[in-house]
């Protein structure tokens, strides 16, 4: 009696670490976002580290790019796609503009119309790149584009320079998610 | 308590594996740089955009050598086109040899030398096949400024100026930074940063 009851209790926390150790624990997380967004928000260092906390619990990845950006422009599209398969399964995805202030209503609107991306796009605002830039990442040198990816602690996993691959950047996400 | 053993074993692989993706990845950016503000930097060799080769000790200029490296396709080197061409216009008389490298894989030599004709770019243009030189200055963006003394220490190192849409700076903070190292003045705050294109490289 005294062993049969000791084996459910083994068997009853196995199972519960085989659950955590499948789900890690987390209840899918709905995603963030379901409308396209067609106007960047304006967005400073210090805004752009208040909305990577609150995505705490989600893995993220930021994307900085330019519509002057040809690189950036070809790499939207996977952006998109990678965002439409993982972010019901608790990916977001930052989108920040650095193109010019100006630009925010013509240029910027234009290709957002455009792309109609699922996720949150922001622009950053005028101020000097140089605090904007070794804020985000001393080692960054301000080519774009650039992609972090943050695991769900908040902490950052990784820094990609250059377009990436929707392949690499599913590559990547999988072991986060 | 064997299986709660193996649950456990189970658990530890799981977390293990949660963490595979630790080991970042990097996709083709700039290398360490080899040399930085203060020190010598070594003699190269490069062709300009005709085939010839040029010797940095022989592009030296009588009061310094200003590198800056630049692209034909990127948007914001070509923002900096008219300001390059001034400091050229504007420096060259005091001393300074503004110099051009082009080390973009993508952009073939004679691209270059089109693209400098239409601008209307008079300064001399290196390329940089195999982006050797790019890697020894740990050069990551277009444009991105390298200025020289007679001696070929670097003492500067950084963007033009600060907003690639505002001509009216025109390439202030790099022009300050002429100005007191042509004063015999000490450059106080070096390799300010600006966004820019990244630099194509071989196997990026």
């Amino acid at each position: 009696m005294w062993a049969a009851s000791q084996l459910r209790l083994g068997a009853a926390v196995l199972a519960a670490l085989l659950a955590l150790a499948c789900q890690s624990g987390r209840e899918p997380i709905p995603s963030a976002q379901t409308v396209p967004t067609l106007e960047a928000e304006w967005i400073d260092l210090a805004g752009l580290n208040e909305r990577l906390a609150a995505e705490r619990g989600r893995v993220v990845v930021i994307n900085f790019w330019a519509t002057w950006c040809e690189p950036c422009r070809e790499e939207f599209p996977h952006l998109i796609r990678l965002y439409e398969r993982h972010s019901r399964r608790g990916l977001n995805l930052l989108s920040v503009s650095i193109d010019s202030p100006r630009v925010r209503d013509t240029e910027v609107r234009k290709f957002l119309g455009e792309q109609r991306p699922p996720f949150p796009v922001f622009i950053k605002t005028a101020g000097d790149d140089d605090a904007f830039i070794n804020g985000i990442d001393p080692n960054w040198s301000g080519a774009v584009p650039m992609t972090y990816i943050y695991d769900r602690q908040g902490l950052r996993r990784h820094a990609l320079t250059g377009p990436q691959s929707l392949a690499m950047l599913e590559k990547l996400i999988q072991p986060l998610l | 308590m064997r299986k709660l053993g193996i649950g456990v074993a189970i658990l530890a692989v799981a977390v293990a594996a949660g963490f595979y993706g630790w080991r970042a990845y990097s996709g083709p950016p700039a290398p360490p740089p080899q040399v930085s503000v203060g020190q010598k930097v070594a003699d190269f060799t490069l062709p300009d955009t005709q085939g010839q080769p040029h010797s940095l000790a022989s592009l030296r200029g009588s009061a310094g050598t200003l590198l800056i490296f630049i692209s034909t396709r990127c948007p914001v080197s070509n923002n900096y086109n008219e300001r390059m061409e001034a400091l050229h216009r504007d420096y060259s008389g005091r001393g300074i040899r503004l110099v051009g490298i082009n080390s973009n894989r993508t952009e073939p030599v004679e691209e270059v030398r089109r693209h400098a004709q239409e601008k209307g770019l008079s300064f001399l243009i290196l390329k940089d096949e195999g982006n050797r030189i790019a890697d020894y200055f740990g050069a990551s963006v277009t444009p991105e400024a390298y200025l020289l003394d007679t001696q070929d220490v670097l003492r500067y190192h950084g963007r033009l100026d600060a907003d690639q849409h505002e001509p009216s700076l025109n390439a202030n903070e790099l022009r300050s930074a002429l100005d007191t190292f042509l004063g015999g003045g000490t450059l106080a705050d070096t390799g300010k940063k600006a966004f820019g294109c990244t630099i194509k490289r071989v196997g990026g």
